[in-house]
């Protein structure tokens, strides 16, 4: 089959190479800023996949593209954020318990830790979104990291229908100066 | 001009290099603004695309009034619209397509001179003194102001066909010249002296045709009347009009800098200036005296052209001389052409003066060139670095340490982020003092940082911070941090960003998360903010008017302050948004922190949507 060129036709393809050409895709734009050496973070959002190297132990996969279960037992690492080995911080974990946790459970206790330091437990009666919240006086943190372990008194055993041992649901976790 | 016989062969070489020596001059000058970046209100019109989602938003892209009421659809909307979607963000066939319109309009003002004055030697000496002449730098190094050089074309291309209408008498070159005239009011409101013009040249050379020109000021006049509607009048600012003893003032510095550029100081500019002024008054004189109207046909073009500028008393800007200095130009190479008739005292007067000036210009020229060129390139920097810690650091804000008043209001300003879905990009606190005010245009602290949030977002781990350097931005979170925590005053903001992602804690619950576009409050709510400074001192508050609010009558909007009622005030509605003020009891005086109740006068709710909508809030603040 015979295809006429017309100018019309030159003139298009002419545009359509030029836009293509001049249109720039994802350029590397790495050269543009000079970043710090990686360090961890001080708060730890439970989607955030650049954040999750953080968590050590005891954490399911995200669900909801929002928060994870928990294990009984869990830990993680943060850092101190800065001015927090002079003035303390507040460590808060952010947390649901389910319906099916009281339900099947009646209540729950978390307690957290850091090293060389046992931070108070807190009951859980209802089902509920929460904050466990506690000071961590200053000249406990130093550093550029802290294990932070939790512990629950008891968990979900794990089930033909789900074969994970289910604490509670986690949000995020943060150190923050006072 | 022409000394000796050439041949035919020679004769064609002369003939295409009279047109084409003035566009590779174009280049040969401007090159640096033909590799400039983007910088200043290129990113507000480069933005356009983000509301453009459906028919009726085109229209309003295109349409809709905006800075000062202007509506420029060809040279601004369209043209940033359709570069756009056709090569993203790559300024380069921004630029080439401002050098290629004013290639035309060089080979048109050439076409123009040459009908004029029946030589090609001045046709060729008008293209090349109006290229050089300094007024054109910023139209030809900053893409926003591609409203001059498409202008350009239209009043030229409208008048050459004028000129060929009176010499030919053929209707087609009266509508085409109809046409051009027409579209140039996409471009520029200058474009209504186009009649005047027309009717100062049918008067001086082809009188019969002068009637022809007259219902060219119907358009004229609709479109002054519609500009005028659409404009808010101004009494204050840089854009306020002057009708006053100014008036003179401000042509003569237009005439100065037309000749000799505002940027050359000193004696040698007095000299210069008085002997070119002497020059070409002379001639004109003469010319005039000999019944030659041509000198003060160009002169008419020069003052016509620059009228409606001359009431910015406050806003007197070099490349508002992009279209005047045609008149000079046309003026200047018809006079080096007479002069060349005369004898060596004349050629050598007019060879002495039009070097004189194009030396200067081009030596200037390339001055401003590059200092365009910088900043756009440094815009471009930061705006990148920007773009690529956003990358990096997505659920962080971005605050910038060391932006200086240059890079501030071409770049920061105009947030040139948003184009890279980079909503908020903060300077740290205290930047205010490094960068020069403007308060005509903006105000800095806009963009700064109080310091309490940056406490509380160093604290919080919220925040990135760059420091910029001359090649990149380089991040010195930790080290800020520190140091923020060590000296930052953490008073309470006395002005609260509801879109400030970091300004979240001083919110109380009852809020509805930021979205970027708003930040909702039901029926009531809290915030918390630091105290007046003084008992004059008001509470304002600013929000934006959702579609849904606009056919009803205002919302109320009641506060407490620390549990004290305040007076009811009326709120005032802008154009999308609503402001209220109101004064404050002594007691709010000097404390460190306020608790403030707001409660809308009624509520609703909008379809797909359960939240119980009050008021969008943008601003409050004591001040």
């Amino acid at each position: 089959m015979a295809i006429e060129v017309t100018r019309r036709h030159l003139l298009i393809a002419s545009v359509s190479l030029c836009a293509a050409a001049c249109r720039k895709t994802e350029p590397d734009l790495s050269a543009y800023t000079e970043e710090e050496p990686p360090h961890l973070s001080s708060l730890i959002r439970m989607a955030d996949p650049g954040e999750s190297r953080q968590l050590l132990s005891g954490w399911y996969p995200v669900e909801g593209n929002a928060w994870r279960w928990t294990a009984r037992n869990f830990s993680a690492v943060l850092r101190p954020p800065p001015g927090s080995p002079r003035l303390g911080a507040l460590l808060e974990f952010r947390l649901s318990v389910p319906e099916v946790v009281i339900r099947t459970l009646k209540f729950i206790t978390i307690s957290g830790s850091l090293p060389g330091m046992q931070l108070s437990p807190e009951t859980y009666l209802t089902p509920g979104d929460f904050a466990y919240a506690r000071d961590i006086p200053p000249g406990t943190l130093s550093g550029d990291s802290v294990r932070v372990d939790f512990a629950l008194d008891k968990a979900i055993l794990p089930s033909q229908a789900d074969g994970r041992e289910l604490g509670v649901i986690a949000h995020s976790l943060s150190l923050e100066t006072k | 001009m022409k000394t000796v016989e050439l041949t035919p062969g020679r004769q064609a070489i002369v003939g295409a290099a009279l047109w084409v020596l003035p566009p590779l001059l174009c280049f040969a000058i401007y090159w640096r603004g033909l590799t400039a970046g983007f910088q200043a209100d290129d990113f507000a019109w480069l933005a356009l695309r983000l509301d453009v989602h459906d028919g009726h938003g085109l229209v309003r892209a295109l349409f809709a009034p905006m800075a000062q009421g202007t509506i420029r659809p060809w040279s601004e909307r369209a043209y940033f619209l359709i570069f756009e979607s056709l090569f993203g963000l790559n300024a380069l066939p921004y630029r080439i397509w401002v050098f290629l319109t004013q290639c035309a309009s060089l080979t048109l003002l050439a076409a123009v001179t040459r009908r004029l004055t029946g030589s090609p030697w001045a046709g060729f000496c008008a293209a090349m003194l109006w290229v050089v002449n300094s007024g054109l730098v910023t139209s030809m190094c900053w893409s926003s102001a591609y409203n001059q050089v498409q202008c350009g074309f239209f009043l030229l291309g409208a008048f050459w066909f004028l000129v060929r209408y009176v010499h030919t008498g053929r209707v087609t070159d009266y509508i085409w010249q109809c046409v051009f005239f027409l579209l140039g009011f996409g471009a520029l409101e200058v474009n209504v002296v186009y009649p005047a013009l027309g009717a100062a040249y049918t008067f001086l050379f082809a009188r019969k045709y002068f009637l022809a020109t007259l219902p060219l000021f119907v358009p004229t006049a609709a479109f002054t009347l519609i500009d005028r509607m659409l404009a808010a009048p101004q009494a204050f600012g840089v854009y306020a009009l002057h009708f006053d003893r100014a008036l003179p003032t401000t042509l003569v510095t237009y005439w100065r800098w037309a000749l000799v550029s505002n940027y050359l100081p000193g004696k040698l500019e007095t000299v210069l200036f008085a002997a070119l002024t002497v020059i070409l008054l002379t001639f004109v004189i003469v010319r005039t005296m000999r019944r030659d109207w041509l000198p003060v046909f160009c002169l008419a073009w020069f003052t016509i052209v620059l009228a409606p500028v001359l009431p910015l008393r406050d806003h007197i800007s070099d490349y508002y001389l992009t279209l005047p200095t045609i008149g000079l130009a046309i003026l200047g190479g018809y006079g080096v052409v007479q002069a060349w008739r005369k004898p060596v005292a004349w050629k050598l007067t007019a060879i002495t003066a039009a070097a004189a000036y194009m030396v200067l210009m081009v030596h200037f020229d390339r001055i401003a060139c590059r200092w365009w060129n910088q900043r756009s390139w440094a815009v471009e920097r930061l705006v990148l670095g920007v773009e690529r810690a956003h990358q990096l650091h997505p659920d962080k804000t971005i605050v910038l340490d060391g932006v200086d008043s240059p890079l501030f209001w071409a770049g920061i300003f105009h947030h040139p982020s948003r184009l890279f879905g980079v909503n908020a990009v903060y300077l740290t606190p205290g930047s205010q003092d490094h960068i020069e005010a403007h308060d005509a245009t903006g105000q800095v602290s806009d963009f700064v940082l109080p310091p309490d949030p940056t406490l509380h977002a160093a604290k919080t781990d919220q925040l990135v911070v760059y420091r910029v350097t001359s090649n990149r931005l380089k991040a010195i979170t930790s080290a800020y941090e520190e140091a923020t925590i060590a000296h930052l005053n953490p008073d309470r903001p006395r002005r609260v960003d509801a879109l400030n992602p970091l300004t979240s804690y001083l919110f109380g619950p009852e809020w509805y998360p930021p979205d970027g576009s708003g930040h909702w409050m039901p029926k009531r709510a809290t915030l918390r903010i630091g105290g007046a400074k003084s008992p004059s001192e008001r509470l304002h508050v600013q929000g934006f008017l959702a579609p849904q609010q606009l056919p009803q009558p205002p919302v109320s909007l009641r506060v407490t302050v620390d549990g004290v009622q305040l007076p009811e005030a009326s709120v005032t509605l802008g154009n999308g948004f609503w402001e209220v003020s109101y004064p404050l009891p002594n007691e709010a005086v000097d404390k460190k922190e306020l608790l403030l109740g707001l409660e809308a006068g009624r509520t609703f709710h909008v379809a797909g949507d359960d939240r119980e909508l009050g008021l969008n809030i943008s601003v409050i603040e004591i001040r």
